[in-house]
């Protein structure tokens, strides 16, 4: 069982391609937290995310200001503006977090507990180069996503 | 005939009273503009939607002490009702059917951005068709707006709002939150050179502010000014809002230009709005941000249009403007 894995994109393209590969293993009611300094590509990654969910990667913008926003079968979150965990409790999200959508949580470090077992993303702009490290509890994840990441760069 | 606007799709909690007959707007209160609200130590957003319940009592009789009238005066009440955060949109929706159903007057539903596009005309009508853009914290987008109810999205932003980027280049330089107004003030006092930020090239008329967003990280981590880097920012994320909306009158060959929205205040912006040759209508700034008076406004137009809404109409966190 592998729990960690890392993986490494050139392009906005490749990140998409890995997001999409990624979004279709995700169990369901899957919570998926992102981490990473701004403008490493969270935002990117889900647009990827979403393509696995049907949901047009146009349509997913960040959302920071507006904190959830809600498609049929997944849900972006992004915890970004919060200060505390009493604000997560505030804005009803512990209903949200339980229902059987996959979601994406940007900044989700203020949840704390209100995340139990979530897969884990950390991205890094390395230049030009963006390295993704994923950490799965569960270890479902990593030892398919390789396979498929490497059948595609063959393909 | 005298309107309520209610408007909690965010931060703010805000109530409006519009006479409709005199197109004037008699008062228009916003929560954190308001001393009665308790300080929140100037860098932390008030969002909480028990913020909203807590508020919005005294934000109405606020409201309506201003306008100087009483609830019997009321003859139509109008509420944001989506797109925003739910549990926010919730307390603003409930409070404005609860003051319907109990004044026994119509109630009507509206959509915040559409909200935003007719502010620039509170206290006239509008004329058509106008190219709309809204610039905010939480949208950017140009509508061709051919008539009230009818609107063609012409271009969005496919991942930061331009109003999220100055917040996080602000947040990234250290300048605090808000961000628009911090930025803008130092490119006033700025009159160095100025750094070379990319503009991201989108095809057609979407936008995307998370390229330069980046651009700013990387700058200020290997050491760039701070003014420099802000005043730079600011030129270039204005020059492409300019670039867009020309694009867009010179595509729909329509001359109107309506701009909204809280980074609608910024004086840069403005400015290149002023010389751009068309004819322009910008809102005074207390109508630039979120705000009761612009629900008010839409919403009779809206009811004089279409009739009242059901009680029974819900909220909703997405909803795109048809």
């Amino acid at each position: 069982m592998i729990k960690r894995c890392t993986f490494k994109t050139k392009s906005e393209g490749e990140t998409k391609e890995l997001g999409e590969l990624l979004g279709k293993l995700l169990p369901e009611g899957a919570l998926l937290v992102l981490k990473g300094d701004l403008g490493c590509g969270k935002t990117v990654l889900t647009k990827g995310i979403a393509r696995a969910f049907s949901v047009p990667e146009e349509d997913v913008s960040s959302p920071s200001f507006n904190i959830v926003h809600e498609y049929p079968s997944f849900v972006h979150i992004d915890l970004y503006r919060l200060s505390c965990s009493e604000e997560v409790y505030d804005l009803g999200l512990e209903e949200l977090l339980s229902d059987e959508r996959v979601k994406v949580i940007e900044w989700g470090e203020i949840a704390g507990e209100l995340l139990e077992n979530p897969i884990v993303v950390e991205c890094k702009d390395k230049g030009g180069e963006r390295l993704f490290k994923i950490y799965d509890p569960e270890g479902k994840i990593c030892g398919k996503l390789k396979e498929l990441w490497r059948e595609r760069c063959q393909g | 005939m005298i309107v309520l606007g209610v408007d909690t799709s965010c931060d703010d909690t805000s109530i409006a009273v519009y006479d409709a007959s005199s197109n004037k707007v008699l008062s228009n209160i916003v929560s954190s503009q308001y001393e009665f609200h308790r300080e929140f130590g100037g860098v932390v957003p008030e969002i909480a939607a028990r913020k909203h319940a807590e508020n919005i009592d005294l934000v109405f009789l606020e409201a309506l002490k201003v306008a100087q009238v009483s609830p019997s005066d009321l003859r139509l009440v109008c509420a944001t009702n989506r797109p925003g955060l739910l549990p926010a949109l919730l307390v603003g929706l409930t409070f404005a059917k609860g003051i319907s159903y109990n004044l026994k007057v119509p109630f009507k539903a509206v959509h915040h951005i559409e909200a935003h596009l007719f502010s620039p005309f509170i206290g006239s009508e509008p004329s058509y068709p106008f190219l709309g853009l809204v610039v905010s914290g939480g949208h950017t987008l140009i509508v061709l707006v051919e008539r009230l109810g009818r609107y063609k999205v012409l271009g969005k932003t496919l991942d930061d709002a331009v109003g999220e980027a100055y917040d996080k280049v602000a947040k990234i330089t250290g300048l605090g939150y808000p961000g628009g107004p911090v930025i803008d003030k130092i490119y006033r006092s700025y009159d160095g050179d100025y750094l070379k930020l990319p503009k991201p090239k989108v095809s057609g008329l979407n936008f995307s502010f998370s390229g330069i967003k980046s651009a700013v990280r990387r700058l200020a981590e290997k050491g760039a000014p701070t003014y420099q880097l802000v005043s730079s920012f600011q030129r270039v994320a204005v020059s492409y809002l300019i670039d867009k909306l020309k694009e867009a009158v010179k595509e729909t060959k329509v001359k109107r230009v309506a701009v909204s929205g809280g980074v609608s205040a910024n004086s840069l912006l403005r400015e290149e709005l002023a010389s751009l040759g068309v004819e322009l209508y910008i809102p005074p700034l207390e109508f630039t941000s979120d705000n009761g008076a612009m629900v008010a406004y839409l919403g009779y137009r809206k009811f004089l249009l279409e009739g009242e809404d059901s009680l029974e109409v819900g909220a909703l966190a997405r909803s795109q403007i048809t």
